[in-house]
C-alpha cells in the first residue's frame, strides 16, 4: 500500500517586532497529523539594521521555515505556503516541491482532474466538478516533471479535502499563540 | 545521227547533274536587331483636391443665464454732535522754543611749533625666527572592540497538536457521480435500514469520509455543502469511513447513518 499523502501547510507571523512560525502537517483528508510553531523571534536593533530589507526573507526562509523542518519525521510530500510568500520571491529550499494554492473565478475545467497549464509557474488544476479551479503557483525551484508530479498529487488530495482552508487554520492557531502569550 | 543524239544525251544528263549539285540557294535576312523606338510616356501631372468642407470658425458665447439684480439695503444715517477739543489741549500744554543769544569766545593766542630739520633714521635689525620645541607623547587610547553576534538565533520548536485539532477541519462530499453505482446502492439501501426511513423521505446532503476515532463534533455547513468536524488527538492517524448526511424531508431533521457498520 502506497504511503498516504502527507501536505505542510507554513504560515509565518509578525507580531510587533516579532515573527513566529508554524507549520500544519495534515493527511489527504486534511486531519492534522502534527503542528509545530516556533517561539516568536525578536531581533535586536543593530541586526535589523545589519540585515536591513533581508531582514523578513532570511527569517522566513532560513531561520523559521528550517527550524520547523528540521522538527518533522520525515519530509512532507508538498509544502504549501501563502501565495503572498512566493510572490515576493520565495528562496527557501525545502527539498519538496514548494507551492501555493489559490481560489480563482475562472471558468471550470472540462473534466475533475484536469489541469491547464497557464505559464512556467502556474497551473491550474480541477478538483471538484462544476467548481471553479484552483491556481497552483510554484516556486522557482521546482522544475516542470516536479509540477506535474505535485499537480496530480493535489488533485489527489483535493477530491477529499479543501485544499486552501488548512492555511486559514494555521494562521487561526498562531495568532490564538499569540494572544495567549 | 546516233552521235548525234547519244551527244544530247550526254549534254541533258550533264545538265541535269550541273543543276542537281548547283549551289544551295542561299536567301538573305536582315540579322539587325530592330532598333527600338523612343516613346515618350504622358507626363504626370497632380492636382491638388480641395476637400469638400470648410471650417467656419464663429465665436460661441456661453448662454449663461446669470441675472445679477441690486437690491438696496435699507440705510440710515443717524446725525450726532460731537466736539473737537483736541487742538485747545495742544495749545495749552505747548512749549515754546527759546533760542539762545550768541555770546563772544575768549581770545587766547596759539603758538605754531618750529618743524624739526631733520628726521631721525632709526634701523631696526629683523630678528630670526625662534622655535619653540614641545613634546606631546600621549599615546591615543586604544579603542574597545564591542562584539554582538549578527546571527539570528535559531528559534525553539514547539509541539501543539491539540491546538491544530481544536479548530474545526473542514471535509468536503465526495462526488455521488464517481461512487460505482452498486456500492452507492449498498449504501443508500444501509441509509434506509439505519435511519428506518423512505428513501423517498429523505434528502441525501453528502458522503463524506470522516475519521473513525475522535470526532466530537460535526456541523454541516449549507452554505459551502462541508462538513465542520471537532477532533480530538484521537483522529490524528485514524482510518476514514462513509458518512452519509441526510436530511428528512418532513420536518428536515439532519440524519447520519455509517453505511459500512449497517451493512
Amino acid at each position: 500500500m502506497a504511503e498516504a499523502l502527507r501536505l505542510a501547510y507554513f504560515v509565518t507571523l509578525k507580531e510587533g517586532a516579532s515573527y513566529l512560525g508554524g507549520l500544519l502537517l495534515t493527511d489527504p483528508s486534511g486531519i492534522p497529523l502534527d503542528f509545530r510553531y516556533t517561539e516568536p523571534i525578536t531581533p535586536t536593533k543593530l541586526q535589523a539594521l545589519l540585515y536591513g530589507k533581508a531582514l523578513e526573507p532570511h527569517l522566513k526562509e532560513e531561520v523559521i521555515q528550517k527550524a520547523l523542518l528540521k522538527e518533522l519525521k520525515g519530509l512532507p510530500d508538498l509544502f504549501l505556503l501563502p501565495a503572498a510568500e512566493l510572490a515576493g520571491g520565495w528562496g527557501g529550499d525545502p527539498a519538496c516541491p514548494a507551492l501555493a494554492v489559490q481560489k480563482t473565478q475562472e471558468t471550470p475545467l472540462a473534466r475533475v482532474g484536469d489541469v491547464f497549464r497557464a505559464s512556467p509557474r502556474e497551473v491550474l488544476i480541477q478538483v471538484a466538478e462544476g467548481a471553479a479551479p484552483l491556481r497552483v503557483i510554484f516556486a522557482p525551484s521546482v522544475e516542470l516533471p516536479g509540477q506535474d508530479a505535485a499537480a496530480r498529487k493535489l488533485v489527489e488530495a483535493g477530491y477529499h479535502m479543501d485544499l486552501v482552508e488548512p492555511m486559514e487554520r494555521v494562521t487561526a492557531a498562531l495568532q490564538s499563540l499569540v494572544r495567549t502569550e | 545521227m546516233v552521235v548525234g543524239r547519244l551527244r544530247e544525251a550526254v549534254a541533258d544528263v550533264a545538265e541535269t547533274l550541273r543543276r542537281i549539285f548547283s549551289d544551295v540557294p542561299v536567301r538573305q535576312h536582315p540579322a539587325a536587331l530592330p532598333q527600338p523606338r523612343a516613346q515618350g510616356a504622358p507626363r504626370l501631372e497632380a492636382a491638388a483636391v480641395q476637400p469638400a468642407f470648410r471650417f467656419v470658425a464663429q465665436p460661441a458665447s456661453p448662454a449663461w443665464r446669470v441675472t445679477g439684480t441690486v437690491r438696496e439695503e435699507p440705510t440710515t444715517w443717524v446725525p450726532r454732535h460731537c466736539r473737537e477739543d483736541a487742538w485747545d489741549r495742544w495749545s495749552a500744554g505747548a512749549a515754546v522754543l527759546t533760542l539762545e543769544v550768541f555770546q563772544p569766545a575768549s581770545r587766547k593766542q596759539l603758538r605754531v611749533p618750529a618743524l624739526p630739520r631733520a628726521a631721525g633714521v632709526a634701523r631696526l635689525e629683523p630678528g630670526g625666527f625662534r622655535l619653540s620645541l614641545r613634546q606631546f607623547r600621549q599615546p591615543f587610547p586604544r579603542p574597545g572592540v564591542f562584539r554582538e553576534t549578527a546571527i539570528l538565533p535559531r528559534p525553539r520548536v514547539l509541539r501543539d497538536l491539540d491546538r491544530a485539532l481544536g479548530l474545526p477541519v473542514a471535509v468536503g462530499a465526495e462526488d455521488l457521480q464517481r461512487i460505482p453505482k452498486a456500492l452507492w446502492m449498498r449504501y443508500t439501501l444501509a441509509l434506509v435500514r439505519g435511519t428506518g426511513e423512505n428513501i423517498r423521505a429523505l434528502e441525501v446532503l453528502g458522503l463524506f469520509r470522516v475519521p473513525s476515532r475522535g470526532v466530537t463534533a460535526l456541523h454541516h455547513d449549507p452554505r459551502t455543502g462541508r462538513l465542520l468536524l471537532e477532533l480530538t488527538r484521537e483522529a490524528s492517524g485514524a482510518p476514514r469511513v462513509p458518512l452519509i448526511l441526510a436530511r428528512r424531508k418532513e420536518d428536515r431533521a439532519i440524519l447520519t447513518c455509517f453505511p459500512e457498520d449497517a451493512s
